[in-house]
């Protein structure tokens, strides 16, 4: 029995749209509960810096991208120590206090060694 | 080459990432570890002889031709040396150690035939097959901080830094072959000005993996860690480096107590060197937790010399120990007095990183140096009360040489060796001079801070919720948990710097002549052959106070002028500032400041 079947979904941007044509620069529509502190942790949606589920750049894999065609074989050897030094940097950046998997790892020639 | 020099960084990262999980003293504020759940390589060697090999055929079919063939070169060669000092690095012996750093000198060697790109910074940072949003679904539910990739310059220099720290450590590692040998390199190593993390797992799981290694099989009729002779190195802080302090038999020890003794010291040791490889901020907090460990150690110390087989031991081997005084109460002898030592230089200093982290206010400099005055005092004498107890019959001999029959029954006299005890004395007799210029300094410093709260220059703040008291037994109260040296109180405070007849000229006088004393101290030493006996850590630290007292007895005489005489001023018209600069440039434990006065102009 699929368990989502009494789930309905509304879209309501048309609603919300309608509802922001209506207010003004500085207006503030909140519930009577919401307080000081429920204004300072609020996130903005959309807000790259806190809205965590923002899709950012290319959602693709590291399958997905070596498929299309960005980590290409054959390279001039320009660009193979391009790739070689960008990868020094990425490691010393390691080093430095940033994680791996925004470093070193972001190399997909480094994912997929055996291509 | 470039299937080779991936494979190569990817087991450098392999490597790496072992070596900081068992170096076991890195944190999240030095380095991120988390790798969110992707293999970094096939664990075990293979991987690394496969990328050995992979950077080997690059090497092999590099050419030179043109710039970016003869940098690719380079780059090879120089990730395959670094693989090998990785390798050499762990298990260590004292041959891959030395191997270690003999590859160190390579690899920077290396590292200046590719000091700058041959590439411009823009086409590195264009280069293809970077994509850095690859692993944001694996990263979970974090936003994104932007990050900041080393420019290509400032990672050469990172790597130059670090394997010349790496050949450094390895070189006074692999010359380390007894206590006070280690704990002398690791104090200097520990004060390094900058954070490096690799070097820090790297050298400790150096000095502790050896002891993990020779520990004995569970379920065997002891659960001490005995060194096996010969299955550690002569750095490994074990218990026969612990008992050839006392030059005690390690298996067996003289008896049980003793036995216990050396096992529990051997791991208190350990804590000890665990604390030195920390970065400095965890080193303090890490010392203070260390005291309880070395509180437990003196009350094994007098159970292990309370020992009949001990007492016994040092009697039959010359030491000169009473253990019982008249009226028979235990005294303590040589080992407690050892075990003193070494918690009086741990509480000073975590003391004295309070100083360099700049965790205290001005006006607790008195108290600061006044009871690291105490401290260097108690390690000193515990230090000297053991060295007295050594049995002088070994000096003697040594000294003197036997007597052998020569040719035609003649005795000849045996050659003395050379120098090797009187080294040791030399040594000792340096040390004790730097300690009493560093308490001079302490306490010159102390009645400085007493003499400026006393002119109003240095005004605590308001503190409405704690007193004085408070704030004193809140700052020293971890020290109350030791016996030896035994704990100061806020009354002993009080006493020593109760003003009673003494006038504020008076008191900046005696600081006066404390740091002309200290001066006299260090101009003293080097002008005797005692000097030769420093380390090159201790001749830079006399050499910064030196100047620092020197800057100080200006500005004292400019205080004094200006409190004393026919034109006497109830306050003096300066403002007060404290400069540790010369100090953090030249010291490693203590850090004593320059006073900097500045003219207050008055206002019309």
């Amino acid at each position: 029995m699929d368990q989502r079947s009494h789930l309905h979904y509304l879209d309501v941007q048309p609603f919300l749209q309608q509802v922001c044509d209506g207010m003004a620069v500085g207006e503030l529509l909140c519930g009577d509960h919401f307080s000081l502190q429920d204004a300072m942790i609020a996130i903005e949606i959309g807000d790259p810096k806190m809205d965590v589920g923002l899709r950012r750049g290319d959602p693709r894999s590291a399958d997905e991208l070596i498929a299309a065609g960005l980590a290409p074989v054959d390279l001039s050897l320009e660009a193979q120590l391009a790739v070689v030094d960008r990868l020094m940097s990425m490691e010393a950046t390691w080093h430095s206090g940033v994680m791996l998997s925004q470093t070193v790892f972001t190399s997909l020639y480094l994912l997929d060694t055996a291509r | 080459m470039l299937h080779g020099a991936c494979l190569g960084v990817r087991s450098t990262c392999t490597l790496l990432h072992e070596a900081v999980m068992g170096g076991q003293v890195v944190d999240d504020e030095d380095m991120l570890m988390h790798i969110f759940g992707f293999r970094l390589d096939i664990p075990g060697a293979k991987a690394v002889k496969a990328a050995q090999e992979a950077l080997q055929k690059g090497i092999d079919a590099a050419t030179e031709k043109g710039k970016e063939g003869a940098a690719l070169l380079s780059r090879l060669k120089f990730r395959l040396c670094l693989l090998q000092i990785l390798q050499h690095m762990h298990p260590a012996t004292e041959t891959s150690i030395s191997a270690a750093a003999n590859l160190c000198d390579s690899a920077c060697s290396l590292l200046e035939t590719f000091s700058s790109s041959v590439l411009p910074e823009e086409k590195l940072a264009a280069a293809p097959g970077f994509a850095p949003e690859v692993h944001r679904k694996a990263m979970g539910m974090a936003p994104p901080r932007t990050i900041n990739i080393f420019p290509f310059d400032k990672t050469v220099e990172h790597w130059k830094i670090t394997l010349k720290a790496l050949g450094e450590s390895c070189r006074w590692l692999v010359k380390c072959t007894c206590w006070r040998e280690l704990r002398d390199q690791l104090i200097i190593f520990s004060a390094a000005p900058k954070n490096m993390p690799l070097v820090r797992s790297l050298i400790h799981r150096a000095i502790v993996s050896p002891l993990r290694a020779a520990a004995p099989v569970p379920n065997t009729s002891t659960a001490a860690t005995v060194a096996v002779p010969g299955a550690a190195p002569k750095w490994a802080p074990s218990q026969a480096m612990i008992a050839a302090e006392f030059g005690w038999p390690c298996d067996p020890a003289p008896g049980e107590e003793a036995a216990m003794f050396l096992e529990q010291c051997a791991i208190a040791v350990q804590g000890w060197c665990h604390t030195m490889c920390l970065n400095r901020c965890r080193q303090r907090r890490r010392l203070r937790r260390l005291l309880e460990d070395w509180r437990n150690m003196t009350d094994h110390a007098f159970n292990a010399e309370a020992s009949e087989e001990v007492q016994q031991w040092f009697n039959k081997h010359g030491w000169t120990w009473r253990p019982n005084d008249d009226e028979g109460y235990p005294l303590a002898g040589p080992v407690t007095a050892w075990v003193e030592s070494i918690s009086s230089w741990t509480m000073a200093a975590h003391l004295s990183l309070g100083i360099q982290l700049d965790l205290y206010a001005p006006h607790e400099f008195c108290a600061v140096y006044w009871y690291c005055d105490y401290l260097l005092g108690s390690g000193q004498a515990a230090m000297a009360e053991m060295e007295s107890m050594r049995p002088q019959s070994a000096k003697a001999a040594a000294a003197m040489g036997g007597v052998r029959k020569g040719g035609k029954g003649k005795p000849v006299k045996k050659p003395a060796p050379v120098v090797q005890e009187g080294g040791l004395e030399e040594r000792l007799a340096a040390n004790s001079m730097v300690v009493k210029a560093d308490r001079m300094m302490c306490q010159a410093l102390m009645r400085v801070g007493l003499g400026l709260v006393w002119l109003g220059l240095v005004m605590p703040p308001p503190a409405p919720f704690n007193s004085e008291r408070e704030r004193f037994q809140q700052r020293f109260k971890v020290f109350d948990q030791l016996v030896r040296p035994a704990p100061l109180t806020y009354d002993d405070f009080q006493r020593s710097t109760a003003p009673g007849d003494i006038t504020p000229p008076r008191v900046l006088l005696a600081a006066y002549e404390a740091f002309a004393s200290a001066q006299s101290t260090i101009a003293t030493l080097e002008s005797t052959p005692m000097v030769r006996a420093l380390t090159a850590q201790q001749a830079q630290h006399i050499a910064g106070v030196k100047r620092i007292a020197m800057q100080n007895l200006m500005a004292l005489k400019l205080l004094i002028s200006s409190i004393s005489g026919p034109a006497a001023v109830k306050k003096p018209p300066f403002a007060v500032g404290w400069d540790f600069k010369i100090a953090l440039q030249h010291s490693t434990t203590l850090f004593f400041p320059a006073l900097v006065l500045k003219s207050v102009k008055k206002k019309s």
